[in-house]
């Protein structure tokens, strides 16, 4: 069987999560409702 | 219907649209146009934060979205940040804007 | 009485020369002679009665007459009467006739007449003794002569009938005609009534005589009682004793005589026991009379007099043409009259409230004491010709008991022309003590123009004096009095009191248009001017006539004062404080208004000075003054605040001014200013003796809405006072924007929205200004660099409220506040400085199930600073911390504390080193939730399984990256092992047991990132990874992260390549 020994330094298991949205497209409508409904400071 | 002094400082490039949504000075700025600038963006901030609340999106997002906007609409004349950071003044051409823009 | 007299005078002439031859023929006459006698003696009674009514016949006298005796010496007859006899002219009972021998003719020797009646009539200026005119006024021409023999009167009487009454004459006397007669006189006319004057028991007694043909009469003239409705004149006991002689042609007369009288009274002149001699001669029409009279309690309506005697003389020439009068006045006890004295009262009452007052009653008091038993001397010449007539008074003079000069008058002279102005010319002066002392010349030049120059000198009564150092008066010829020169007085004013008060005179009086002063412009000048409690010292003013009109007009109409000011430059006192008022043109007028344009009014010391600027001002002047001003900024010196374009009504009475329905509006003085300017409306303010209260309601200008209710307590005199601030519920929202109160909130906070309650208290002297207040709110919305902030409520208490400093330790609670992660309910601990620091204390929200700790920081406003503020998180309750983000599949357990340091810049905050600790011993993360993925990596599979359910003894969470945008997150788990429900098996209870460590690290909004793990289950919070390249399509890890420039939505500035992810042995884990 596999025995594994514990090694003195820990086994680091890194894991990169990179969770990037592209809401941009989605907001573009909303945004563009509340630039129009804040034209004073637009 | 804008502030005739926030007009007056658009049209003449005293102040411009930044990519991220809010309002920066071209150049130096007086001390009163630095408080009006200030108080368009915590305006704007302030719209930003409920509108990004409501619509499931960091408020940095949706400056970035409505700064996109902004920069498309800027008049002839009018100065907005092009992506490398620096200001340019709106020809009637299309403005430079970041790729991401809708 | 037939003539003799020239008869003897030829017998002398012939005797002389032929004396021999004659003195024989004379024997022979004398025969002769004494037969004729003989033979006339015995029928002498026929040849007399033939002689008498031949005598009688010549004159045209029927009379009849009885003969009793006729003798050679003596005839008497008896029952005379001549004239009609019914109504006989004249009656005797016996008169008795002795002849004396002459040569010649008989000369009448002696005539005796007993019981003579006489009637005679005086009508229409002519005396008529009826049948008897003829005898008595032959009329010849010739000079007049008594004849020469005596008669004797016995009971004579005559009765002449007058125009005006009956006169009753009575004589008796003897003695010859020509010289010694003397007898008794009495006419008594018991009414006479003469041109409208009624004469009662008009009598005259007397001796009457001849003396040397010159008819002499002595005895008093009587008159009981003279009254002349017309003339009011009224005499009575009038008494005169006389002691007349007749020139012997009749023509002229003599007379001397006393006189005395009772009651004189004329008009409204009267005088009592009228006393005095008279000595005058009357000879053809002319009259030259020397008088001596006196006359006692003198009443007249300008002067009384215990004594008054005069003694001169008359003369009257022409037929009375020219009349000369002149005399020395002696009085005793002359005072003022009525007219004169009433006049000095009224004055004085007139100007009581000024320093004339009590100068008028001094002088009325002193002229009654020194004129109590005063003495006059004067002497007068009345000239007349034809009819230019004029007084002329060399000199007079009128002294006191005492001796002093009250009044002297020399080398005066007033024409009485035929028109209205008396012309007068002299000199006077006045005197006595305790009486103004005035001298003045008065002089008429040939053209009818008279000069009259008065000096008075300083004259003083109770504080008050006046001072005429020159006073010109000059008269035209056709009337009206001009007058020009100044007056300095000291003393009271109405309301007020002048040392020095210098004013020029230049005026006229005319009876038609009254007195009008000042034509021209005229100067002011005083040492010290104090009106109410306003006191100016040492200044002039100009006052000037408007369009032609006098300055002051007094006529019939009343007073009218029309005056205006270029400018006025005045500099003196209200109250103990110094005030200078300075300014435009300056209108008074009376009745009317005073209005004022551009007064600038500057109170207190130079450099403290409070100034007000007037634009126009109006004070109606009646009883009460009052009136309306407009424009006033008001610059107070102890308080940094300004009153601009103040206006309203204000009304002053005893003292005290009121301002009503004031409206103004109130600006900050400093600048920058710190607050916008207010208006108010309906403000009211009393100054009263130096002390300014004032009330006002302070509205915001475009939404006129209640900021604060304000009431003002200064006291002028030594420059202290207070204002109480009450902020009832100032509402704040979109109609009505914090930068519309204060500009300060520019740029610092935005669309505050809430009610905000409050007072405060600014307090100033001397020494300085101090201000305190307490403002609260229960909800105030603000949109704050930061983010939004909503339900700030909570009480700042300033102990500086004008430099907006608070007290420490300022206690505040925060519903939300969202700088990119909304945390709710925070408490903050804060101290305002001067309106630009912001002192956070501390702050502490509830963080999921935990506490959110703020360090102190200071943030000062308006700076383009970098600011940095660092959170302590303490008991974050991983489970709350889930079930807050509602992430149904997920559970987690464990309590983390830990800092995020925050940095703000510009408008965003990043995160800059946050760190989680978890605490001992740890906890426990899995998922419960289905995997979507079926076709996930063995490898991922495999990560996944073991992220179903993780029990950790240590995890620690790094976070770095923009608040509001994307965040990197490593999380490490130490002491990893499968926790309850996660697969196990051989393999992973092995690994359990190995120390390992996971290591995850994630980017993405930190806000999002349970939110991204919720993706996992709901594809539409998450692009599918595949498409970002990060997995290839068997799910595969192609890379860790995405290559960063291409898609990622890099914020370009923060994260730069330097910032990239440090591989983790190289962290340094604090």
């Amino acid at each position: 069987c596999i025995s594994v020994n514990a090694p003195e330094k820990p086994i680091v298991i890194e894991l990169n999560i990179n969770i990037t949205q592209e809401v941009i497209y989605r907001l573009a409508e909303d945004a563009g409702n509340t630039i129009k409904e804040n034209s004073d400071i637009f | 219907q804008r502030d005739p002094a926030y007009e007056k400082a658009r049209a003449s490039g005293q102040v411009g649209e930044k990519t991220d949504g809010y309002l920066g000075i071209v150049g130096a700025g007086s001390s009163e146009l630095r408080a009006m600038v200030d108080d368009i963006n915590i305006r704007r901030r302030a719209v930003y934060a409920d509108k990004a609340k409501a619509a499931n999106a960091t408020l940095q997002e949706y400056a970035f979205t409505a700064g996109c906007l902004a920069i498309a609409r800027t008049d002839i004349g009018e100065k907005y940040q092009a992506p490398s950071g620096e200001w340019k003044t709106r020809t009637s051409a299309a403005p430079d804007r970041d790729s991401r823009c809708p | 009485m037939p003539p003799h007299g020239q008869d003897r005078d030829n017998q002398a002439k012939d005797s002389l020369t032929k004396r021999h031859f004659w003195r024989w023929f004379a024997a022979v006459c004398l025969f002769l002679i004494s037969a004729v006698l003989l033979v006339t003696w015995v029928n002498r009674e026929t040849i007399v009665d033939g002689l008498i009514t031949s005598q009688l016949k010549s004159m045209g006298l029927d009379a009849s007459y009885e003969i009793e005796e006729i003798g050679p010496r003596r005839q008497v007859l008896r029952h005379v009467v001549i004239g009609d006899p019914a109504k006989p002219d004249l009656t005797l009972d016996r008169a008795v006739v002795l002849i004396s021998p002459r040569f010649g003719i008989p000369g009448i020797d002696e005539i005796d007449l007993e019981g003579l009646r006489l009637f005679g009539s005086y009508r229409k200026g002519s005396l008529s003794f009826g049948a008897l005119d003829p005898v008595l006024f032959s009329g010849d021409g010739g000079s007049f002569e008594f004849p020469d023999y005596r008669l004797k009167l016995d009971d004579a009487r005559a009765k002449i009938e007058t125009d005006y009454g009956n006169v009753g004459v009575k004589l008796s006397g003897a003695g010859n005609l020509r010289s010694g007669f003397a007898g008794e006189l009495a006419a008594v006319a018991p009414q006479l009534d003469a041109k409208g004057c009624q004469l009662d028991r008009v009598s005259l007694y007397g001796k009457v005589g001849i003396d040397s043909q010159q008819p002499v009469f002595k005895g008093p003239l009587r008159l009981e009682r003279a009254h002349c409705k017309a003339l009011d004149l009224n005499l009575n006991a009038l008494a005169m004793q006389l002691d007349l002689k007749v020139d012997k042609s009749l023509k002229g007369i003599e007379a001397e005589g006393s006189v005395s009288g009772k009651v004189l009274k004329f008009s409204d002149y009267h005088a009592r026991n009228l006393g005095g001699a008279l000595r005058f001669t009357f000879r053809n029409t002319d009259i030259t009379a020397h008088y001596d009279v006196g006359v006692g309690q003198v009443i007249t309506p300008q002067v009384l007099a215990d004594k008054l005697s005069v003694d001169g003389e008359l003369r009257t020439r022409q037929k009375f043409r020219q009349i000369a009068l002149s005399g020395e006045i002696d009085g005793k006890g002359v005072r003022l009259g009525d007219d004169y004295k009433s006049l000095l009262q009224q004055a004085g009452q007139s100007s009581q409230k000024t320093m004339l007052g009590p100068i008028f009653a001094r002088i009325d008091g002193e002229l009654a004491k020194q004129t109590r038993n005063s003495s006059l001397t004067a002497d007068f010449k009345v000239q007349r010709d034809d009819n230019v007539a004029s007084l002329v008074v060399p000199r007079a003079s009128l002294r006191s008991s005492d001796g002093a000069t009250l009044l002297s008058l020399s080398r005066f002279q007033m024409g009485l022309s035929s028109s209205g102005t008396p012309r007068l010319f002299g000199n006077f002066a006045t005197g006595g003590d305790g009486l103004p002392r005035i001298a003045g010349r008065m002089e008429r030049l040939a053209s009818g123009k008279a000069y009259l120059r008065l000096r008075m000198n300083r004259y003083e009564a109770d504080g008050g004096s006046i001072a005429l150092p020159q006073l010109l008066v000059t008269q035209s010829a056709d009337g009206p009095i001009g007058f020009s020169g100044a007056i300095l007085a000291d003393g009271a004013l109405p309301g007020g009191f002048t040392k020095a008060l210098e004013v020029p005179l230049s005026g006229s009086w005319s009876s038609s248009q009254g007195l009008s002063l000042w034509r021209k412009c005229a100067e002011l000048r005083f040492d010290r001017l104090e009106l109410a409690s306003l006191a100016f010292d040492h200044e002039r003013l100009q006052l000037c006539p408007s369009r032609g009109e006098p300055i002051l007009r007094y006529g019939k109409d009343g007073l009218k004062v029309a005056a205006g000011t270029p400018s006025i430059d005045l500099s003196g006192t209200l109250g103990e404080t110094h005030i200078a008022i300075e300014g435009g043109p300056l209108g008074i007028a009376y009745p009317g208004t005073v209005s004022a344009q551009d007064v600038t009014v500057t109170l207190g010391p130079d450099e403290a000075a409070n100034r007000f600027q007037l634009s126009d001002f109006i004070a109606h002047i009646d009883n009460k003054v009052s009136g309306q001003f407009a424009g006033a900024d008001v610059k107070l010196a102890a308080v940094p605040l300004d009153i601009i374009q103040a206006g309203g009504d204000w009304k002053y009475t005893d003292g005290i001014l009121h301002l009503e329905q004031g409206h103004f509006r109130l600006k900050d003085r400093a600048s920058p200013h710190r607050f916008e300017p207010l208006v108010s409306h309906g403000a009211e303010l009393t100054l009263n003796d130096n002390l300014i209260t004032a009330h006002a309601d302070l509205f915001e200008p475009t939404s006129q809405r209640l900021v604060t209710k304000l009431s003002i307590r200064h006291d002028l005199g030594n420059g202290s006072g207070q204002a109480d601030i009450k902020v009832p519920g100032l509402v704040l929202d979109k109609d009505l924007e914090i930068t519309k109160l204060t500009p300060l909130a520019l740029g610092v906070v935005a669309n505050v929205v809430g009610v905000v309650t409050g007072d405060g208290r600014i307090d100033w002297n001397d020494k300085g200004v101090t201000s305190s207040g307490r403002f609260s709110s229960s909800a105030l919305d603000f949109a704050a660099p930061f983010g939004p902030v909503q339900g700030v409520s909570g009480t700042l208490v300033f102990t500086d409220l004008l430099a907006l400093t608070t007290a420490p330790d300022q206690q505040i609670t925060i519903a939300s506040v969202n700088p990119g992660i909304e945390v709710y309910d925070g408490k903050v601990d804060l101290q305002l400085r001067d309106a630009t620091y912001l002192d956070v204390k501390g702050g502490v929200w509830p963080f999921l199930g935990g506490t959110l700790q703020l360090d102190p920081v200071t943030v000062t406003f308006g700076k383009d600073e970098i600011r940095r503020y660092t959170f302590h998180i303490r008991g974050l309750d991983a489970a709350r911390f889930i079930e807050q983000m509602d992430l149904g599949n997920l559970n987690a357990t464990g309590t983390f504390d830990g800092q995020l340091p925050v940095v703000f810049e510009g408008e965003t905050g990043r995160i800059e080193n946050g760190l989680l600790v978890s605490r001992p011993p740890g906890g426990n993360v899995s998922y419960v939730g289905e995997l979507t993925y079926e076709d996930l990596s063995t490898m991922a599979n495999f990560a996944f399984n073991t992220l179903r359910s993780l029990d950790y003894s240590q995890m620690r969470i790094a976070v770095d990256g923009d608040l509001t945008g994307e965040l990197v997150t490593r999380v490490r788990f130490d002491g990893v092992k499968q926790g309850k429900g996660a697969k196990s098996n051989f393999i992973t209870r092995r690994i359990a047991r190995l120390p390992i460590r996971f290591d995850v690290n994630i980017r993405g909004r930190f806000y999002k990132l349970l939110g991204s793990l919720r993706s996992l289950y709901d594809p539409t919070a998450v692009r599918d990874p595949r498409e970002l390249g990060l997995l290839n399509s068997d799910g595969t890890i192609i890379r860790h992260q995405t290559s960063g420039e291409a898609e990622e939505k890099t914020d370009g500035a923060e994260m730069n390549g330097k910032k990239t992810i440090q591989p983790p042995e190289s962290e340094e884990m604090p």
